[in-house]
Protein backbone atom coordinates (compact mmCIF):
# COMPACT_ATOMS: atom_id res chain seq x y z
CA UNK A 1 0.00 0.00 0.00
CA UNK A 2 2.84 2.45 0.98
CA UNK A 3 4.30 1.66 -2.20
CA UNK A 4 1.08 2.60 -4.24
CA UNK A 5 -0.13 6.19 -2.33
CA UNK A 6 1.70 8.74 0.26
CA UNK A 7 0.48 8.26 3.33
CA UNK A 8 0.78 12.31 4.39
CA UNK A 9 -1.40 12.23 1.23
CA UNK A 10 -4.12 10.20 2.53
CA UNK A 11 -3.93 10.88 6.14
CA UNK A 12 -4.04 14.87 5.29
CA UNK A 13 -6.74 13.88 2.46
CA UNK A 14 -8.84 12.21 4.86
CA UNK A 15 -8.25 15.14 7.97
CA UNK A 16 -9.96 17.79 5.52
CA UNK A 17 -12.58 15.40 4.46
CA UNK A 18 -13.51 14.96 8.17
CA UNK A 19 -13.14 19.47 8.47
CA UNK A 20 -14.96 19.69 5.53
CA UNK A 21 -18.36 16.89 6.54
CA UNK A 22 -20.22 19.11 8.99
CA UNK A 23 -19.72 18.84 12.90
CA UNK A 24 -23.49 17.74 12.95
CA UNK A 25 -22.61 14.32 10.46
CA UNK A 26 -21.46 12.27 13.18
CA UNK A 27 -21.76 9.64 11.73
CA UNK A 28 -19.76 10.31 8.47
CA UNK A 29 -16.89 11.67 10.77
CA UNK A 30 -16.60 8.81 12.82
CA UNK A 31 -16.31 6.80 9.50
CA UNK A 32 -13.51 8.72 8.32
CA UNK A 33 -11.42 8.28 11.83
CA UNK A 34 -12.46 4.42 11.38
CA UNK A 35 -11.04 4.65 7.91
CA UNK A 36 -8.18 6.36 8.70
CA UNK A 37 -7.50 3.73 11.62
CA UNK A 38 -7.25 0.94 8.92
CA UNK A 39 -5.41 2.60 6.51
CA UNK A 40 -2.69 3.33 9.13
CA UNK A 41 -2.86 -0.60 10.52
CA UNK A 42 -2.36 -1.55 7.11
CA UNK A 43 0.71 0.34 6.37
CA UNK A 44 2.35 -0.27 9.18
CA UNK A 45 1.72 -4.43 7.92
CA UNK A 46 4.49 -6.89 7.76
CA UNK A 47 5.15 -10.52 8.99
CA UNK A 48 5.13 -9.18 12.94
CA UNK A 49 2.91 -10.30 15.89
CA UNK A 50 0.87 -8.38 17.60
CA UNK A 51 -1.53 -8.21 20.50
CA UNK A 52 -5.22 -9.39 19.72
CA UNK A 53 -6.52 -6.32 21.63
CA UNK A 54 -4.71 -4.25 19.28
CA UNK A 55 -6.48 -6.10 16.11
CA UNK A 56 -9.55 -6.16 17.98
CA UNK A 57 -9.53 -2.14 17.97
CA UNK A 58 -9.14 -2.38 13.83
CA UNK A 59 -11.89 -4.77 13.47
CA UNK A 60 -13.97 -2.38 15.37
CA UNK A 61 -13.18 -0.15 13.18
CA UNK A 62 -14.04 -2.51 10.05
CA UNK A 63 -17.41 -3.55 11.38
CA UNK A 64 -18.11 0.23 12.40
CA UNK A 65 -17.79 1.45 8.72
CA UNK A 66 -19.59 -2.04 7.61
CA UNK A 67 -22.33 -1.12 9.63
CA UNK A 68 -22.81 2.22 7.89
CA UNK A 69 -23.77 -0.03 4.55
CA UNK A 70 -25.26 -2.98 5.74
CA UNK A 71 -27.13 -0.75 8.31
CA UNK A 72 -29.42 -3.30 10.58
CA UNK A 73 -28.57 -6.32 8.72
CA UNK A 74 -25.04 -6.32 10.33
CA UNK A 75 -24.41 -6.83 14.19
CA UNK A 76 -21.99 -8.56 15.93
CA UNK A 77 -20.75 -9.50 19.59
CA UNK A 78 -17.07 -9.74 21.01
CA UNK A 79 -16.65 -12.00 23.49
CA UNK A 80 -12.88 -11.74 24.46
CA UNK A 81 -11.80 -11.80 28.22
CA UNK A 82 -9.34 -9.51 29.09
CA UNK A 83 -6.85 -11.84 29.84
CA UNK A 84 -6.77 -13.01 26.08
CA UNK A 85 -5.73 -9.38 25.09
CA UNK A 86 -2.17 -9.46 25.00
CA UNK A 87 -2.30 -13.00 23.17
CA UNK A 88 0.52 -12.10 20.02
CA UNK A 89 -1.39 -13.31 16.77
CA UNK A 90 0.21 -12.64 13.30
CA UNK A 91 -1.01 -9.03 12.34
CA UNK A 92 -4.10 -9.31 10.32
CA UNK A 93 -4.67 -12.20 10.63
CA UNK A 94 -8.14 -12.11 12.99
CA UNK A 95 -9.79 -9.09 10.59
CA UNK A 96 -9.73 -11.14 7.22
CA UNK A 97 -11.61 -14.17 8.77
CA UNK A 98 -13.86 -11.17 10.24
CA UNK A 99 -14.38 -9.43 6.61
CA UNK A 100 -14.93 -12.77 5.72
CA UNK A 101 -18.10 -12.92 7.52
CA UNK A 102 -19.43 -9.95 6.93
CA UNK A 103 -18.52 -10.59 3.25
CA UNK A 104 -19.79 -14.40 2.56
CA UNK A 105 -21.92 -14.63 5.66
CA UNK A 106 -24.07 -11.49 6.55
CA UNK A 107 -23.72 -9.21 3.36
CA UNK A 108 -25.53 -11.71 1.09
CA UNK A 109 -28.43 -13.15 2.68
CA UNK A 110 -30.99 -10.19 3.39
CA UNK A 111 -32.57 -10.85 6.69
CA UNK A 112 -30.14 -9.85 9.39
CA UNK A 113 -26.93 -11.82 10.39
CA UNK A 114 -24.65 -11.69 12.98
CA UNK A 115 -21.27 -11.97 13.58
CA UNK A 116 -19.73 -13.27 16.65
CA UNK A 117 -15.93 -12.87 17.91
CA UNK A 118 -14.78 -14.99 21.03
CA UNK A 119 -11.28 -15.85 22.44
CA UNK A 120 -10.76 -18.47 24.99
CA UNK A 121 -7.65 -19.11 26.90
CA UNK A 122 -7.61 -22.77 27.35
CA UNK A 123 -4.10 -25.65 27.94
CA UNK A 124 -1.63 -22.91 27.12
CA UNK A 125 -3.11 -21.46 23.76
CA UNK A 126 -5.79 -18.70 23.24
CA UNK A 127 -9.01 -20.30 21.06
CA UNK A 128 -9.76 -17.20 18.42
CA UNK A 129 -13.05 -18.16 16.85
CA UNK A 130 -14.87 -16.00 14.22
CA UNK A 131 -18.50 -17.15 13.30
CA UNK A 132 -21.53 -16.02 11.60
CA UNK A 133 -24.82 -16.94 10.59
CA UNK A 134 -24.60 -17.01 6.85
CA UNK A 135 -25.37 -19.59 4.37
CA UNK A 136 -21.88 -21.60 5.08
CA UNK A 137 -18.98 -23.58 3.37
CA UNK A 138 -21.11 -25.14 0.91
CA UNK A 139 -21.99 -22.56 -1.06
CA UNK A 140 -20.06 -22.65 -4.29
CA UNK A 141 -20.19 -18.68 -4.16
CA UNK A 142 -18.20 -18.73 -0.93
CA UNK A 143 -14.20 -19.32 -2.14
CA UNK A 144 -11.80 -19.87 0.55
CA UNK A 145 -9.97 -17.12 -0.68
CA UNK A 146 -6.88 -15.31 -0.88
CA UNK A 147 -7.29 -13.76 2.40
CA UNK A 148 -7.60 -17.14 4.28
CA UNK A 149 -4.49 -18.64 2.64
CA UNK A 150 -3.13 -15.60 3.52
CA UNK A 151 -3.71 -16.41 6.97
CA UNK A 152 -2.68 -19.72 7.07
CA UNK A 153 0.87 -18.96 5.51
CA UNK A 154 0.87 -16.46 8.41
CA UNK A 155 -0.15 -18.30 11.06
CA UNK A 156 2.34 -21.43 9.37
CA UNK A 157 5.02 -19.14 9.44
CA UNK A 158 4.87 -18.10 13.37
CA UNK A 159 3.90 -20.87 14.67
CA UNK A 160 4.38 -23.60 12.80
CA UNK A 161 2.23 -26.39 11.03
CA UNK A 162 0.10 -26.66 14.85
CA UNK A 163 -1.84 -23.19 14.37
CA UNK A 164 -4.19 -24.84 11.93
CA UNK A 165 -7.25 -22.79 10.24
CA UNK A 166 -10.40 -24.81 10.71
CA UNK A 167 -13.70 -23.76 8.80
CA UNK A 168 -16.89 -25.96 9.98
CA UNK A 169 -19.93 -25.50 9.92
CA UNK A 170 -22.01 -25.49 13.72
CA UNK A 171 -25.59 -25.68 13.78
CA UNK A 172 -26.71 -22.55 11.66
CA UNK A 173 -23.70 -21.13 12.04
CA UNK A 174 -20.54 -21.06 9.99
CA UNK A 175 -17.42 -21.09 12.25
CA UNK A 176 -13.69 -20.25 11.14
CA UNK A 177 -11.09 -21.05 14.53
CA UNK A 178 -7.24 -21.31 14.92
CA UNK A 179 -5.24 -21.43 17.96
CA UNK A 180 -2.15 -19.64 18.52
CA UNK A 181 0.27 -20.26 21.46
CA UNK A 182 0.55 -17.84 24.34
CA UNK A 183 4.19 -17.40 24.87
CA UNK A 184 5.36 -15.41 21.70
CA UNK A 185 6.65 -12.01 22.16
CA UNK A 186 4.26 -9.21 20.27
CA UNK A 187 6.15 -6.00 19.75
CA UNK A 188 4.80 -3.64 21.48
CA UNK A 189 2.04 -0.56 20.11
CA UNK A 190 3.51 1.62 17.46
CA UNK A 191 5.01 4.76 19.65
CA UNK A 192 3.11 8.07 19.84
CA UNK A 193 -0.66 6.58 18.90
CA UNK A 194 -2.12 4.41 21.48
CA UNK A 195 -5.62 3.44 20.63
CA UNK A 196 -7.28 3.08 23.77
CA UNK B 1 -5.01 27.54 28.91
CA UNK B 2 -4.44 29.37 25.52
CA UNK B 3 -3.63 27.13 22.92
CA UNK B 4 -2.25 28.11 19.74
CA UNK B 5 -3.16 26.28 16.70
CA UNK B 6 -0.69 25.99 13.70
CA UNK B 7 -1.18 24.39 10.52
CA UNK B 8 -0.80 25.67 6.98
CA UNK B 9 -4.05 23.94 5.66
CA UNK B 10 -7.08 25.94 7.25
CA UNK B 11 -10.01 22.85 7.11
CA UNK B 12 -7.15 21.18 9.93
CA UNK B 13 -6.77 24.13 11.60
CA UNK B 14 -10.85 24.80 11.25
CA UNK B 15 -10.83 20.84 12.62
CA UNK B 16 -8.82 21.49 15.20
CA UNK B 17 -10.43 24.52 16.50
CA UNK B 18 -13.95 22.57 16.53
CA UNK B 19 -12.56 19.83 18.87
CA UNK B 20 -10.86 22.42 21.38
CA UNK B 21 -14.07 23.90 21.55
CA UNK B 22 -14.89 20.53 23.07
CA UNK B 23 -12.20 20.78 25.45
CA UNK B 24 -12.86 22.50 28.92
CA UNK B 25 -10.68 25.26 29.93
CA UNK B 26 -9.46 25.58 26.67
CA UNK B 27 -8.97 28.99 25.12
CA UNK B 28 -8.24 29.00 21.37
CA UNK B 29 -6.20 32.16 21.10
CA UNK B 30 -4.52 32.33 17.97
CA UNK B 31 -3.93 30.37 14.64
CA UNK B 32 -0.60 30.40 12.29
CA UNK B 33 0.32 28.91 8.76
CA UNK B 34 4.09 28.95 8.81
CA UNK B 35 6.73 28.22 10.87
CA UNK B 36 8.17 31.86 11.26
CA UNK B 37 4.45 33.38 12.07
CA UNK B 38 4.06 30.88 15.00
CA UNK B 39 7.09 32.29 15.86
CA UNK B 40 6.00 36.15 15.54
CA UNK B 41 2.43 34.76 17.46
CA UNK B 42 4.00 33.10 20.38
CA UNK B 43 5.76 36.11 20.56
CA UNK B 44 2.59 38.48 20.68
CA UNK B 45 -0.24 36.08 22.39
CA UNK B 46 1.97 33.85 24.85
CA UNK B 47 0.48 30.27 24.50
CA UNK B 48 0.89 27.60 27.34
CA UNK B 49 0.06 25.24 24.56
CA UNK B 50 1.45 25.24 20.40
CA UNK B 51 -0.76 22.93 18.32
CA UNK B 52 2.18 22.25 15.87
CA UNK B 53 1.79 20.47 12.35
CA UNK B 54 4.89 19.22 11.49
CA UNK B 55 5.09 19.60 7.44
CA UNK B 56 4.87 23.07 7.10
CA UNK B 57 6.24 25.94 4.59
CA UNK B 58 9.74 27.13 5.00
CA UNK B 59 10.16 26.55 8.35
CA UNK B 60 8.76 22.52 9.76
CA UNK B 61 7.53 21.60 13.18
CA UNK B 62 10.27 20.53 14.42
CA UNK B 63 12.74 23.48 14.01
CA UNK B 64 10.15 25.94 15.31
CA UNK B 65 9.65 23.48 18.30
CA UNK B 66 13.45 23.85 18.64
CA UNK B 67 13.19 27.81 18.24
CA UNK B 68 11.08 27.90 20.99
CA UNK B 69 12.83 25.09 23.66
CA UNK B 70 14.89 27.23 25.49
CA UNK B 71 11.56 28.45 27.87
CA UNK B 72 9.45 25.81 29.04
CA UNK B 73 6.13 27.49 27.57
CA UNK B 74 4.67 27.20 25.26
CA UNK B 75 4.38 23.53 25.37
CA UNK B 76 3.98 21.34 22.17
CA UNK B 77 1.67 18.86 21.03
CA UNK B 78 2.35 17.66 17.87
CA UNK B 79 -0.08 17.13 14.96
CA UNK B 80 0.97 15.22 11.90
CA UNK B 81 -0.27 12.91 9.19
CA UNK B 82 1.91 10.12 9.55
CA UNK B 83 4.49 8.71 12.02
CA UNK B 84 7.56 8.93 10.95
CA UNK B 85 8.82 11.70 13.14
CA UNK B 86 8.13 10.62 16.70
CA UNK B 87 11.33 10.27 18.31
CA UNK B 88 12.88 13.45 17.11
CA UNK B 89 9.75 15.08 18.14
CA UNK B 90 10.09 13.90 21.62
CA UNK B 91 13.49 15.08 21.36
CA UNK B 92 12.39 18.43 21.89
CA UNK B 93 10.52 17.69 25.11
CA UNK B 94 7.06 17.36 23.02
CA UNK B 95 4.08 16.78 25.69
CA UNK B 96 2.25 14.48 22.91
CA UNK B 97 2.33 13.74 19.60
CA UNK B 98 -1.12 13.56 17.89
CA UNK B 99 -1.73 11.28 14.20
CA UNK B 100 -4.55 13.28 11.97
CA UNK B 101 -7.45 13.08 11.70
CA UNK B 102 -6.94 13.97 15.45
CA UNK B 103 -9.94 11.15 17.45
CA UNK B 104 -11.29 13.85 20.25
CA UNK B 105 -10.87 11.58 22.75
CA UNK B 106 -7.00 11.75 21.97
CA UNK B 107 -6.71 15.52 21.95
CA UNK B 108 -8.53 15.84 25.34
CA UNK B 109 -5.89 12.97 26.79
CA UNK B 110 -3.34 15.40 25.52
CA UNK B 111 -4.89 18.63 26.43
CA UNK B 112 -5.18 16.53 30.35
CA UNK B 113 -1.33 16.00 29.45
CA UNK B 114 -0.51 19.76 28.62
CA UNK B 115 -2.57 20.84 32.03
CA UNK B 116 -1.06 18.82 34.13
CA UNK B 117 2.65 19.70 33.26
CA UNK B 118 1.74 23.53 33.41
CA UNK B 119 0.02 23.13 36.82
CA UNK B 120 4.13 21.54 37.95
CA UNK B 121 5.46 24.10 36.20
CA UNK B 122 3.37 26.51 38.11
CA UNK B 123 3.86 24.98 41.12
CA UNK B 124 7.77 25.08 40.14
CA UNK B 125 8.01 28.82 39.52
CA UNK B 126 5.71 29.72 42.57
CA UNK B 127 8.78 27.62 44.96
CA UNK B 128 11.43 29.19 42.85
CA UNK B 129 9.85 32.92 43.73
CA UNK B 130 10.19 32.25 47.46
CA UNK B 131 13.17 31.81 49.02
CA UNK B 132 13.71 34.53 51.73
CA UNK B 133 15.84 37.29 50.25
CA UNK B 134 17.71 37.37 53.78
CA UNK B 135 18.41 34.81 56.42
CA UNK B 136 19.47 35.01 59.70
CA UNK B 137 23.52 34.20 60.74
CA UNK B 138 24.75 33.64 64.13
CA UNK B 139 28.49 35.94 64.16
CA UNK B 140 29.65 34.73 67.67
CA UNK B 141 27.09 36.78 70.04
CA UNK B 142 25.58 38.53 66.65
CA UNK B 143 22.80 37.89 64.36
CA UNK B 144 23.87 38.97 61.52
CA UNK B 145 21.13 39.45 58.21
CA UNK B 146 22.98 37.63 55.14
CA UNK B 147 21.48 38.93 51.79
CA UNK B 148 20.71 34.98 49.93
CA UNK B 149 22.72 36.00 47.00
CA UNK B 150 26.11 35.98 49.13
CA UNK B 151 25.58 32.49 51.02
CA UNK B 152 28.00 30.49 48.74
CA UNK B 153 26.88 27.39 50.72
CA UNK B 154 25.41 25.87 53.88
CA UNK B 155 27.52 22.72 55.42
CA UNK B 156 26.02 20.68 58.76
CA UNK B 157 28.61 20.01 60.87
CA UNK B 158 29.04 18.92 64.94
CA UNK B 159 26.99 21.35 67.01
CA UNK B 160 25.06 22.80 63.88
CA UNK B 161 25.26 24.41 60.65
CA UNK B 162 27.80 26.64 58.54
CA UNK B 163 26.90 28.99 56.45
CA UNK B 164 29.68 30.05 54.20
CA UNK B 165 28.90 33.34 52.39
CA UNK B 166 31.06 36.14 50.68
CA UNK B 167 31.53 38.10 53.63
CA UNK B 168 32.94 35.24 55.93
CA UNK B 169 31.74 32.01 58.26
CA UNK B 170 28.64 32.07 60.26
CA UNK B 171 26.49 29.81 62.42
CA UNK B 172 22.82 29.35 60.59
CA UNK B 173 19.61 29.24 63.25
CA UNK B 174 18.12 26.39 61.80
CA UNK B 175 18.90 22.24 60.68
CA UNK B 176 19.95 22.11 57.14
CA UNK B 177 16.57 19.81 56.51
CA UNK B 178 14.81 22.96 57.46
CA UNK B 179 16.95 25.25 55.56
CA UNK B 180 16.85 23.14 52.49
CA UNK B 181 13.18 23.31 52.33
CA UNK B 182 12.82 26.91 52.78
CA UNK B 183 15.84 27.41 50.11
CA UNK B 184 15.06 24.91 47.27
CA UNK B 185 16.12 23.99 43.49
CA UNK B 186 17.29 24.93 41.47
CA UNK B 187 19.27 28.04 42.99
CA UNK B 188 20.29 25.83 45.96
CA UNK B 189 21.25 21.99 45.22
CA UNK B 190 22.20 19.31 47.96
CA UNK B 191 25.33 17.60 46.39
CA UNK B 192 26.05 15.62 49.61
CA UNK B 193 24.34 14.55 52.75
CA UNK B 194 25.32 17.65 54.51
CA UNK B 195 26.20 19.89 52.26
CA UNK B 196 23.52 22.89 50.16
CA UNK B 197 25.71 24.74 47.67
CA UNK B 198 23.93 27.59 46.11
CA UNK B 199 24.66 26.96 42.40
CA UNK B 200 24.93 30.98 41.53
CA UNK B 201 28.30 30.63 43.21
CA UNK B 202 29.30 27.76 41.01
CA UNK B 203 32.55 28.71 39.11
CA UNK B 204 33.75 25.50 37.22
CA UNK B 205 33.23 21.98 37.23
CA UNK B 206 36.50 19.82 36.68
CA UNK B 207 36.32 15.76 36.00
CA UNK B 208 38.79 13.89 38.84
CA UNK B 209 38.40 10.75 37.68
CA UNK B 210 35.71 8.95 35.61
CA UNK B 211 33.00 9.26 38.57
CA UNK B 212 34.01 12.00 40.64
CA UNK B 213 33.99 15.59 39.68
CA UNK B 214 35.55 18.76 41.62
CA UNK B 215 33.26 21.72 41.80
CA UNK B 216 34.70 25.23 42.66
CA UNK B 217 32.53 28.09 44.21
CA UNK B 218 33.47 31.61 44.74
CA UNK B 219 36.16 32.15 47.57
CA UNK B 220 37.94 28.83 46.52
CA UNK B 221 36.03 27.05 48.22
CA UNK B 222 35.84 23.45 46.60
CA UNK B 223 33.83 20.20 47.28
CA UNK B 224 33.96 16.69 44.90
CA UNK B 225 30.92 14.96 44.03
CA UNK B 226 29.45 12.52 41.83
CA UNK B 227 29.50 12.57 37.75
CA UNK B 228 25.75 12.40 38.52
CA UNK B 229 25.50 15.54 40.86
CA UNK B 230 27.47 17.55 38.28
CA UNK B 231 25.46 17.46 35.54
CA UNK B 232 22.53 18.31 37.96
CA UNK B 233 24.10 21.44 39.22
CA UNK B 234 25.37 21.82 35.60
CA UNK B 235 21.86 21.71 35.05
CA UNK B 236 20.66 24.38 37.54
CA UNK B 237 23.86 26.49 36.73
CA UNK B 238 22.32 26.88 32.78
CA UNK B 239 24.94 26.51 31.38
Amino acid sequence: LQARIHPHFLFNALNALYGAIPRSAGQARRAVLHLAEIFRYLLRAGEDLIPLGRELEIVGAYLEIEALRLGERLSWTVDVPPEALPTPIPMLSLQPLVENAVRHGVARVERPGDVRIAARIEGGVCRIEVSDTGPGLGDEARPQGVGLDNVRRRLALHFGPGARLELRRQGDRTVAAFAVPLTASAPAAAPGEKVQ
Amino acid sequence: MKVLIADDEPLARQVLRELLEECPGVTVVGEAASGPEVLRQVERLAPDVVLLDIQMPQTDGLAVARRLRPQPLPMVIYVTAYEQHAVTAFETDAVDYLLKPVRPERLQAAIDRARARLEVLGATRQTAAEPPQRIAARLGEEIHLLDTGDVILFRAAEGGVEIVATSGRYRALHPLREIERRFPPPQFRRIHRAVLVNTAHLRSIAPLSSRRYLLRLTGGIEAVVSKRMASVIREAAQW
